[in-house]
């Protein structure tokens, strides 16, 4: 990577000759490595080996992005320079692109690890996977349940990047990462499937630490019992506490995305969609006071885990929502110069190959004081969702459905019976001014976040802990 | 990685494995994102992305590389040790073995959309241009041109070069914050590339669009336009793959001979229509592409197969790898004779729905799912559009949607976009009786 870095200080010193105000390139090394059972089975096993440039630039306001993975310095000028022509030709149509002025930052920083995931060999990488396999197989004969298909993935990768910009910002960074993926299919009276993810920057240590056999044999047994004996939900308005996990998708859907200032001021427009919150919203109620939600990236070995984002700005913890009111939005240099305001660093790219723009981190509701049986105590008649399968949300991010996986009736404070897929589909506002009571048993759950054209899948916790809406609508 | 590494890893690399797959694919691509009437980015990529395969036996190894300087000799060292280290997949039973003879498929590759590359500026602004022009007032979208040269070598006696063109052209029109419209125009070619006819018809959706009233819930008639019934139809294409039936993904597990959909759907996967975009002269083992009938007057005939999976049922590959997973090459609903005028005029109490987003499955053996309709969604009555719509949902079954249709229009078209992956060939669609579901207070 060090031999290297040189190409991407050549690209912005070349683009800067050409007459570009501004220049970031940014240079990435990832290796990875990822196994795949199938019912059982080791489909293959998986490298990943990816070494490439992606430079950001501004000419005359008009903002390019170039990426090339064949790094000899013929290929980086001739590449750039198609580029600098493309973006000439459209100058009348480019949109005037100004960026927030910031610090400059010559960092690095890397994420502990204990055990790195390289030094893990194949074959016990294999036998993690066998552990989880059996504990299902066990589970399901203890359960008496049927389970035709289980679809289970681990990987683990290492990312090296240097970050340098023609302001003088240099940004070294190591991320190793470890992530496992399951899918699993019951097929009993009432067929039902689930599937969840763990991810975390950080060595092989959290692989262990998820222990993941316990967990999905675990699993197994609650699915069934809730697709054997589930009763249905009532259909009518009633008292529901919703699980962390819950909690972390409605978060992430209905308050992270609708933030972020892009979508706001209409840059994804085209797919991802803009947002039902105006600039003009902030310091507005959004939600009852016991809603506070948190975007943080600062978190030690966190998934959406970085220092500096990939603009170069120092990563800080953000305040979306304070005790129910508009506090802040997500920004990137763009949003931030549009709104005359400094970047909160919310700027990342998946990969070399894709430009950065706002994105979440780890986003998560903050904590309440009650424990999770107090939020029970004094339902008389309710709906506990534990954890969802499908769920979905309209583009401006106001209209969402969560159907539960695990879930229970509530009555006169106690967990009575399983109920089978219970559904909330209910209205951004009508949500979060509902909840009266958060509990203290925060937990982060791991996705890959969407946005972008192409397609950028991010690296992103989700979190809350148990939460309780008064009188919602289910389905 | 270029071609002259890329045959020395395969030699070296098919020394010492049983089976051995080398594809190189080089890609320059030039993407105009387009917001707020601008062009908010110009963005190019050029790059090498070298995809290996290597059995030792039934121990499987992919590598994906993306670099253009690898050592060689350090790869094909790092995929045999990882074989020899890994355990056996008692599900492998094999790659393609040529020689095999290739048909030409028209339309794959013009020339003429690299010379198009400094244009690209002028290109958005037509496209922006003509929406704007049918009362647009706002437009966003993606202009991209993309040139690909593939290189595949297998041990199964394959040598094929492909070049290959693409031009994407998506543009979502808004006449209000609440009014929008979205349309798109792919193509392997410029003759059948209409993006300014795709950008008219996002600005007259969203026109139609203005001041929609909230949407119902219960039962109504559908009429699909061809983008969203795309977004279905990918699910329906990738519920065809063998290795989707085994994994839990898929709603046509035991579906063989068995009546799956209305009379009137007929769907195929094929690698070899001209101008699709998913056409190549084979798939990822080097077997000729073909055409397979998923669906015929709705009945289940065929599962997708590569080599592998084949062997495994007894059966032959129908040109579909994935070199782990056969996939969907192009899916194409076979179309009616209606116009979608005279479907519209079927419903007595209906929604004409022009797209939807963020489709997920509750079960996918079921075929349990949901999708949001956005842009113009449309109350129907009486065979006439009475009024846009918003804040509704599809809750649905993918099978129940299947046999539940009524009629197919006589107006294809080829869809690829953000959800939609695998490219769709579809008509619009009238869908009878589907459950429409939304928050009751908003």
């Amino acid at each position: 990577m060090d031999s290297q870095s040189s190409t991407a200080d050549f690209a912005v010193q070349y683009m800067q000759k050409r007459g570009a105000s501004y220049v970031e390139a940014r240079l990435e090394q990832k290796r990875g490595a990822s196994f795949v059972f199938k019912n059982g089975v080791l489909q293959g096993g998986g490298i990943e080996d990816v070494h490439g440039l992606g430079v950001r630039y501004l000419y005359k306001k008009a903002l390019g992005f170039v990426a090339i993975n064949n790094l000899k310095k013929d290929n980086v000028k001739s590449a750039l320079s198609r580029s600098l022509a493309a973006i000439k030709a459209s100058q009348n149509i480019a949109e005037p692109v100004a960026l927030s002025t910031e610090d400059i930052h010559r960092q690095s920083f890397s994420v502990p690890q204990k055990i790195d995931g390289r030094d893990i060999s194949p074959e016990a990488k294999i036998q993690a996977l066998k552990d989880i396999d059996n504990a299902i197989l066990k589970a399901k004969e203890k359960a008496k349940a049927k389970v035709p298909a289980r679809f289970l993935s681990l990987s683990d990768s290492t990312t090296s990047e240097y970050l340098v910009t023609s302001e003088g910002t240099r940004v070294r960074a190591v991320i190793p990462r470890v992530n496992f993926f399951y899918f699993i299919t019951l097929a009993g009276k009432r067929p039902v499937q689930r599937y969840w993810q763990y991810g975390q920057t950080g060595g092989w240590e959290f692989v262990k630490a998820w222990n993941l056999p316990e967990r999905l044999g675990a699993e197994v047994a609650v699915l069934n019992k809730n697709a054997e004996k589930g009763i249905r939900a009532p259909k009518k308005a009633i008292d529901v506490v919703c699980g962390s996990e819950i909690s972390g998708i409605m978060v992430h859907e209905s308050v992270g995305h609708p933030f972020e200032a892009d979508r706001i001021l209409g840059r994804e427009a085209a797919q991802a969609g803009e947002s039902f919150v105006s600039l003009d919203m902030l310091g507005t109620r959004i939600g009852s006071n016991e809603v506070t939600v948190i975007d943080d990236p600062t978190i030690v070995n966190s998934n959406g885990f970085y220092l500096y984002d990939n603009e170069g700005v120092k990563a800080r913890k953000k305040v979306l929502i304070k005790q129910g009111i508009i506090n802040e939005f997500l920004h990137n240099r763009q949003t931030a110069a549009a709104c005359n305001m400094k970047s909160n660093g919310s700027s990342r790219a998946s990969e070399y190959d894709k430009e950065s723009i706002v994105r979440m981190s780890n986003t998560y509701l903050a904590p309440g004081d009650y424990s999770e049986d107090e939020l029970l105590e004094d339902i008389k008649e309710g709906i506990y969702m534990k954890s969802f399968t499908e769920w979905n949300i309209d583009d401006k991010r106001y209209n969402q459905k969560y159907v539960g996986a695990e879930a229970y009736l509530i009555r006169n404070g106690e967990i009575v019976a399983p109920v089978f897929q219970p559904v909330l589909e209910i209205a951004t506002p009508i949500l979060w001014k509902a909840v009266d009571a958060a509990a203290d048993n925060l937990e982060y759950h791991a996705g890959d976040c969407g946005k972008g054209e192409p397609m950028q899948g991010i690296p992103v916790w989700l979190g809350g802990p148990s939460i309780r809406l008064r009188n919602v609508q289910m389905r | 990685m270029d071609e002259t590494g890329t045959r020395q890893l395969f030699k070296k690399l098919s020394k010492v494995s049983d089976d051995t797959i080398v594809a190189l694919s080089k890609s320059c691509v030039q993407h105009a994102k387009i917001s707020n009437n601008k062009v908010s980015v110009l963005k190019s990529w050029e790059t090498y992305n070298t995809e290996i395969f290597a059995a030792l036996g039934k121990r499987v190894v992919s590598c994906s590389l993306q670099q253009a300087d690898a050592d060689i000799d350090a790869i094909v060292r790092q995929v045999i040790t990882l074989a020899k280290a890994s355990a056996e997949n008692h599900d492998y039973y094999g790659i393609a073995k040529g020689p095999f003879k290739y048909q030409k498929i028209k339309d794959l590759y013009d020339k003429r959309v690299s010379a198009l590359v400094p244009k690209l500026g002028d290109i958005a602004e037509r496209g922006i241009h003509a929406a704007l022009a049918n009362g647009a007032s706002r437009v966003a979208g993606v202009l991209e041109l993309t040139e690909t040269e593939h290189l595949l070598l297998t041990s199964g006696d394959t040598d094929v070069n492909e070049k290959g063109s693409t031009l994407y052209f998506s543009l979502r029109a808004f006449t209000d914050k609440d009014a929008s419209g979205h349309d798109l125009a792919v193509s392997r070619t410029l003759k059948n590339w209409k993006f300014e006819q795709a950008a008219r018809k996002a600005a007259e959706i969203a026109v139609m669009a203005r001041n929609p009233k909230e949407g119902s819930f219960g039962k109504f008639d559908i009429l699909f336009e061809p983008l969203p019934f795309a977004n279905l139809l990918e699910m329906v294409g990738n519920a065809a793959s063998m290795f989707n039936v085994e994994a839990g993904f898929s709603f046509f597990g035991g579906s063989v001979n068995k009546k799956v959909a209305s009379d009137i759907v007929t769907m195929h996967d094929t690698g070899i229509i001209y101008n699709g975009l998913a056409s190549s002269i084979c798939d990822a083992e080097g077997v000729p592409s073909k055409k397979t009938a998923i669906i015929e007057h709705g009945i289940f005939k065929n599962y997708l197969h590569n080599t592998s999976t084949a062997r495994k049922y007894g059966t032959v590959t129908t040109a579909n790898a994935g070199l782990i997973a056969p996939h969907p090459r192009n899916i194409i609903l076979a179309p009616g004779r209606e116009s979608q005028k005279g479907l519209l005029g079927q419903i007595k109490k209906g929604i004409y729905v022009t797209n939807v987003w963020y489709t997920r499955s509750q079960n996918m053996t079921t075929g349990d799912f949901s999708t949001i309709p956005r842009d113009g969604i449309f109350y129907v009555e009486d065979g006439k559009i009475k009024h846009p719509i918003k804040n509704i949902r599809i809750s649905e079954n993918m099978l129940h949607i299947l046999q539940s249709i009524q009629a197919i229009a006589n107006d294809g078209k080829q869809i690829r976009g953000w959800e939609v992956e695998n490219p769709v060939v579809t008509p619009s669609v009238l869908v009878k009786g589907l459950n429409i579901t939304r928050p009751l207070e908003l």
